[in-house]
């Protein structure tokens, strides 16, 4: 029997080839790291269960590749997403201006309330460091998202960076059952009421003041 | 009766085998990248490399199976405390049933159901917010669900797995014997049968027994059912896909030992449907002697006039051992497969599987559906209904109540009118106008038996759904079909469907002080008209507006859920006043001779949140730039007399 855990959380990696995914994940899963680049074919997963206020939550974590010709499968794989990891690398700046684009394909592709968090691997590289760490939570703070700098070599930040991404899925998740019941119902009515109107809006005044404030 | 044989053939039998249909079905959407590449190009994948995406979705499939089962045990686990809950929540505790009394038990409602519940019933807890919440432990249990299943993110339930009842197994074995006799009977007479036309044989014919022989058989595959489309697929209890598959793999010497992918369904990607699982969802027969021969006859049809085409494929196949042969498979597996817009946005529908269960003791239901493709007209006579379960302390008042899906709830829901007995004759036609041929191809006719309840809401009996493909251009009756049960953990709230996206670029020319706002593209509109289109159009205005001088509109763009407008607003207005007004963007359906439908909008302004605020901000922080950005639409209309 496998092992039991309360709930399933899919999380997914994008970012330029090269800037560390597999890495980063793999350090994740399995605590090591590899420097040798084997550059994924397609899509790949990884799983492990974590534990949050007592609730056992298994993450099956997509890796994707980064190369182009593999696009059209990787982008398959955005919309069960529940959470996505951005991944570039910070010393090569065109993996950093590449994040838009990401970004724009999670707009385009993902499910339109997916929690994003943007990492920045490799900071244990530092004398080719090409983005600085401001830079990249200016941009992380335009686009209202997480930003945490990690590198699967040292481990640094890894393990935490999922954490808060599985919390942030966690919190969404409990808010949304939440307002999902405001008004209640009863036995007999066949309906189950899932992402309520008025939930959402109580969602958007709680970001409001969060984002407003940043930008300023 | 020709069209219709051709329209099956094209769509049912380009799909060779049933591992190719599992990959399709799999990397489906955006697994296109054969379409505008050359052959050859740098873009194709190389056999190992596909080899390799094939593992890993093989390994996601046992994962998936697995959460399906689990979640199957939630589901199974909340519907029987349903089913043994004996109160009525008022005088007595909804669940146990102890009798409230002054001095004894008290009532405390439940947060959720209002239902009174007795200490021992219900759970205190926390709501998000930290704040204590008394719950009955249905509802307790109904919130947890929603959570563990990942209801709460896809909006619905995903597909699951009940549990296997053993009690089915032997009979079913039975059956299957006798099924496989069959099918050797028909190999003989059909040389060029290979392996994968007796595998579709074999489910269709297996899925057309009636459901007193095979219980067990009758799942029909269905577990393609995506989550992420949120289509709920509810397996009967006592299926059992590995039995099937076990003997799918025995049965025939092309076992690669991987032939039970297609028991598993994925939660990852859209589903087109398999050709089989069409097919097996002709109307059932009563009697099992007629079923069988009757798919048989149907079977033979239809593979005398559409085979040619199949046969250069299949003859490659002889041995299907070969490892070129699995090549082919693979690369076939691989090859360009789209599910339509339309396939992708649908949340409810494919419900085969809730068909073959046969009668659940709700009733049946006597009706017949008629399509004329010149008029656009869809005909449902419901004609009547019998042995109707008797629901509530008010007796019955049966009606009869139609909804074609994929569609929004408001534009295409009809009935009929109200009756007085447990079987009532209605021998009413309801008919939907604008009904086209592609309509036909993929949308599902969904029939509720409901009772109207004169004290509270009303509630539904039992449903049929029919799958409109199956019913050509002819007459069809369909007699006694028994109706089925909409589980209540189960039924989606099609209003909770998404609206759609909307692109949206904004710039902000400081030369001529103007904001002009691009309307770029919507994408995945909701379908607001019963034909599962739009007729979308895009308002906008800057607000506040006291004159609404601001107000304009693109053209029309008929019958597209993705609308490509490509029209620039322009407003001249200083920095500074910006800053305090808001964008509102609509979009509507525009219907002829009736009120327009709101699909959806977005504002963009400094009360805005998320994106919105964000985009607006940027494109004020930086005058002359152009920022393009994806909305996704909400159905918050704050100007609604306009
Ligand atoms: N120094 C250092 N090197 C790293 C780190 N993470 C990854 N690398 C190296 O970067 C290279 C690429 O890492 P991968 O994880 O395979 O890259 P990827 O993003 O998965 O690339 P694709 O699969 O092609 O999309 C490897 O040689 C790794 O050893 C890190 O944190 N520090
Ligand atoms: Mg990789
Ligand atoms: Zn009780
Ligand atoms: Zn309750």
């Amino acid at each position: 029997m496998a092992k039991s855990y309360d709930y399933l959380f899919k999380l997914l990696l994008i970012g330029d080839s090269g800037v560390g995914k597999t890495c980063v994940l793999f350090r994740f899963s399995e605590d090591a790291f590899n420097s040798t680049f084997i550059s994924t074919i397609g899509i790949d997963f990884k799983i492990r269960t974590i534990e949050l206020d007592g609730k056992k939550i298994k993450l099956q974590i997509w890796d994707t590749a980064g190369q182009e010709r593999f696009r059209t499968i990787t982008t398959a794989y955005y919309r069960g997403a529940m959470g996505i990891m951005l991944v570039f690398d910070i010393t090569n700046e065109r993996s950093f201006e590449n994040i838009k684009t990401w970004i724009r394909n999670i707009e385009e592709h993902a499910a339109s309330d997916v929690e994003k968090m943007i990492l920045g691997n490799k900071c244990d590289v530092v004398d080719k460091r090409q983005v600085s760490k401001e830079q990249a939570q200016q941009l992380a703070a335009e686009y209202g998202v997480k930003f945490s700098e990690t590198s699967a070599k040292d481990g640094h930040n890894v393990e935490e960076a999922f954490m808060t991404l599985a919390k942030d899925i966690k919190a969404k998740m409990d808010r949304k059952q939440q307002e999902n019941n405001n008004g209640g119902g009863s036995h007999s009515s066949p309906n189950v009421h899932v992402g309520s109107q008025g939930g959402k809006d109580k969602k958007a005044n709680a970001n409001r003041s969060f984002s407003w404030c940043t930008l300023l | 009766m020709t069209d219709r044989n051709r329209k099956a053939s094209t769509n049912a039998w380009i799909c060779p085998n049933d591992r190719q249909l599992c990959l399709r079905a799999k990397l489906n959407i955006g697994w296109s990248y054969h379409s505008d590449s050359p052959r050859g190009s740098g873009n194709e994948l190389a056999q190992n490399e596909k080899k390799q995406i094939m593992q890993v979705l093989q390994k996601a499939e046992n994962l998936e199976k697995m959460e399906q089962e689990r979640i199957g045990r939630l589901v199974e686990k909340l519907d029987n405390m349903k089913n043994h809950a004996v109160g009525d929540g008022e005088r007595s505790c909804i669940l146990c049933g102890v009798t409230f009394s002054t001095f004894g038990t008290t009532p405390t409602p439940c947060n959720d159901c209002k239902k009174g519940v007795c200490s021992k019933c219900g759970v205190d807890t926390y709501n998000s917010r930290k704040q204590p919440l008394w719950l009955c432990k249905l509802c307790s249990e109904q919130r947890e669900l929603l959570k563990r299943s990942g209801a709460w993110f896809y909006k619905s339930m995903p597909s699951y797995i009940m549990p296997v009842k053993n009690a089915d197994n032997l009979g079913s074995k039975n059956i299957r014997s006798v099924v496989i006799a069959i099918l050797d009977l028909l190999l003989c007479k059909r040389k060029y049968l290979n392996y994968d036309v007796k595998i579709l044989l074999f489910c269709y014919i297996l899925i057309n027994i009636p459901q007193t022989a095979s219980a067990t058989s009758s799942t029909s595959k269905d577990n393609y059912g995506t989550s992420l489309t949120k289509r709920p697929t509810m397996q009967a209890d006592g299926s059992s896909e590995d039995e099937t598959d076990t003997s799918l793999s025995t049965d025939s010497d092309t076992d690669d030992g991987s032939s039970n992918d297609d028991s598993i369904g994925i939660n990852d990607s859209v589903k087109p449907r398999p050709a089989w699982a069409s097919l097996a969802h002709k109307e059932h027969s009563s009697n099992s002697e007629i079923s069988l021969k009757k798919s048989m006859d149907d079977e033979r049809n239809e593979e005398s006039s559409d085979y040619s085409s199949e046969v250069s494929f299949s003859a490659s196949k002889v041995n299907p051992k070969e490892k070129a042969e699995n090549e082919n498979e693979i690369n076939l597996a691989f090859q360009e497969f789209k599910p339509s817009q339309a396939d992708f946005r649908s949340p409810i529908t494919e419900n085969e599987s809730i068909d073959s269960t046969g009668n659940e003791g709700l009733g049946s239901l006597d009706f017949s559906v008629l399509f004329e493709p010149i008029d656009f007209k869809l005909h449902v006579t419901i004609i009547k209904a019998k042995n109707l379960k008797g629901m509530g302390k008010h007796g019955v008042d049966p009606y009869v109540k139609l909804q074609l899906l994929p569609g929004s709830s408001k534009s295409n829901k009809m009935r009929t009118k109200q009756s007085k007995t447990c079987n009532p004759e209605f021998n009413e036609t309801l008919t939907y106008l604008g009904v086209t041929k592609d309509d036909i191809a993929r949308k599902t006719l969904r029939v509720y038996v409901m009772n109207h309840d004169r004290f509270s809401s009303d509630t539904v009996i039992g449903i049929y759904n029919l799958k409109l493909k199956d019913i050509g251009d002819v007459m069809k009756r369909f007699n006694d079909v028994p109706l089925h049960k909409i589980s209540q953990v189960l039924e989606i709230h099609v209003n909770s469907i998404e609206r759609g996206r909307i692109e949206i670029s904004l710039k902000y020319v400081t030369a001529t002080r103007t904001l002009e706002v691009g309307i770029i593209q919507c994408i995945g509109l909701k379908a607001m008209d019963a034909s599962g289109y739009s007729d979308p159009y895009v308002k906008c205005y800057l607000r506040p507006d006291k004159y609404k001088i601001t107000k304009q509109k693109t053209s029309v763009k008929r019958r597209t859920l993705n609308p490509k407008f490509n029209a620039v607003f322009k407003y001249k207005y200083a920095h500074s006043e910006l800053a305090g007004k808001t964008l509102d963007i609509q979009v509507w359906d525009r219907d002829i001779g009736r009120k327009n439908d709101f699909i959806g909008g977005v504002y963009l302004g400094k009360d805005s949140s998320g994106d919105q605020l964000r985009h607006w901000f940027q494109t004020l922080k930086t005058p002359n730039a152009k920022f393009t950005h994806f909305h996704t639409l909400t159905d918050e209309l704050r100007h609604p007399a306009e």
